[in-house]
């Protein structure tokens, strides 16, 4: 089966399972110290694939990744569709630029989505007053460009990516 | 040549039409429960998730049996805990019971009885991040639990089931930020509001006091049953500091619940039956 991409609907597969690796990242056990600091991955790895593959993975590629994850994360449906959503896009947006870039622009960028995406979110879960007090609310913005590398080079060293 | 003719302008349609249809689906999900049977038919595939995370702390569990006692003693004591936590429940209730029924005793009204229920859960993940306060337990729609049940443990009042899984259901905790728990005290009768402050901290602000209000520090809180949604009499929390800021007419009041609530191991699911005249 092929889609109007040109893409052999089985070489979606490599999406399918990072997505599946980062929700289970997203609610697996930590200490209750390191919690805090749990990147954003889904989100991550939402910005890398429509950065690589913005033929497939565009703002409905963020909305069903989104659906799925306010179903795991048992949040209102559409919180994370509509955050991850406009993950999607920005980065098919600046996909051209980020691939140009140095791994170190690129971690910026990043940092700069992720702040996009944490007001959004602040909004849709509601205004909590500790949040803007709470040292972890902005903890993200620093895991997510961590662990920004990592993703960019899993995701670039897929045949996805290089079609 | 096509990620050449990418320029952006066609998604940027397709973004706008895709976010409005999210927003709807974001409304309708708030406003109405049209979107559960969507959401339990999505929970199947991705209790698939819950699963998989599960797997580094089995193993990790697993490895720590093997260095206990054999199989059939830990299944003896895990079953010996779980009817020690549902008793040392059960008894949680006499004592307001008791103040209860000597009030009634003057009174010659029949009194309505209530009765429980208690389901033994485990917990299988705790989340605390900066949104929710919220733990997983390992009894779901498979085990008759339901959206809306009480969690308790042998000290007192954990929270609210928010989420009904296959296998599993989310609590939400009572000091998460969007939770709110009817209060009253246990010395002076006093009912009042505890709301959950949310973030990393586990306490409840009790922001509707007056100064005027008979509290004092060290003071029980038991749930009111206002409202219907907690049942009455059961321990909540502890005042634990009380201040006056001038202007104000309330009193700034924190209260720290009795459960520890990050050193959870287990729940007990409450299903009420109501309105059993005795």
């Amino acid at each position: 089966m092929k889609t109007s991409a040109g893409f052999r609907f089985l070489d979606t597969f490599p999406i399918l399972v990072s997505v599946f690796i980062a929700m289970v990242l997203v609610v697996i056990r930590l200490p209750q110290s390191l919690e805090a600091w749990r990147p954003d991955w889904v989100g991550v790895v939402v910005i890398a694939w429509a950065i690589f593959v913005p033929r497939i993975c565009g703002p409905m590629f963020g909305m069903l990744t989104g659906l799925a994850v306010d179903v795991v994360m048992a949040e209102s449906l559409g919180v994370y569709a509509l955050i991850y959503t406009l993950l999607a896009y920005m980065a098919n947006v600046i996909n051209f630029k980020m691939q140009m870039s140095t791994i170190f622009q690129q971690a910026l960028v990043v940092f700069g989505l992720t702040l996009i995406a944490r007001f959004l979110q602040v909004l849709l879960v509601g205004v909590n007053t500790a949040i803007f007090t709470d040292w972890a609310y902005w903890a993200p913005l620093i895991v997510n460009m961590i662990v920004w590398p990592w993703v960019y080079f899993l995701v670039r060293s897929s045949k996805l990516a290089r079609a | 040549m096509q990620r050449a003719m990418f320029d952006g302008t066609a998604t940027a349609a397709s973004w706008f039409l895709i976010s409005c249809l999210t927003i709807v689906i974001l409304i309708v999900d708030r406003q109405t429960d049209w979107l559960n049977e969507v959401r339990a038919l999505l929970s199947f595939p991705l209790a698939t998730v819950h699963l998989a995370a599960e797997v580094p702390h089995a193993i990790y569990q697993r490895v720590n049996l093997a260095f206990e006692p054999s199989a059939d003693t830990e299944a003896a004591y895990q079953q010996l805990r779980a009817e020690y936590a549902r008793l040392r429940a059960e008894s949680l209730r006499i004592r307001p019971l008791e103040r209860e029924n000597n009030e009634l005793r003057s009174l010659l009204d029949a009194s309505k009885a209530t009765r429980m229920e208690t389901k033994y859960a485990r917990v299988k993940d705790i989340s605390v991040n900066t949104f929710r306060q919220q733990i997983v337990v390992d009894k779901g729609l498979i085990d008759g639990a339901y959206e809306g049940q009480v969690a308790i443990d042998e000290t007192g009042v954990v929270g609210l089931v928010t989420e009904v899984m296959v296998n599993s259901a989310q609590v939400r905790l009572l000091t998460d930020g969007d939770v709110a728990i009817p209060l009253m005290f246990e010395r002076s009768g006093v009912r009042t509001m505890g709301i959950g402050q949310g973030g990393s901290t586990y306490i409840l602000k009790l922001p509707f006091l007056t100064r005027n209000s008979d509290i004092r520090e060290g003071d029980l809180l038991v749930s009111s049953g206002m409202g219907g949604r907690y049942p009455e009499g059961y321990p909540v929390a502890i005042v634990e500091d009380i201040s006056e800021s001038l202007g104000h007419s309330f009193l700034e009041i924190t209260a720290r619940p009795v459960v520890e609530l990050d050193k959870l191991a287990h729940v007990l699911l409450l299903s009420v039956i109501q309105g059993i005249e005795e």
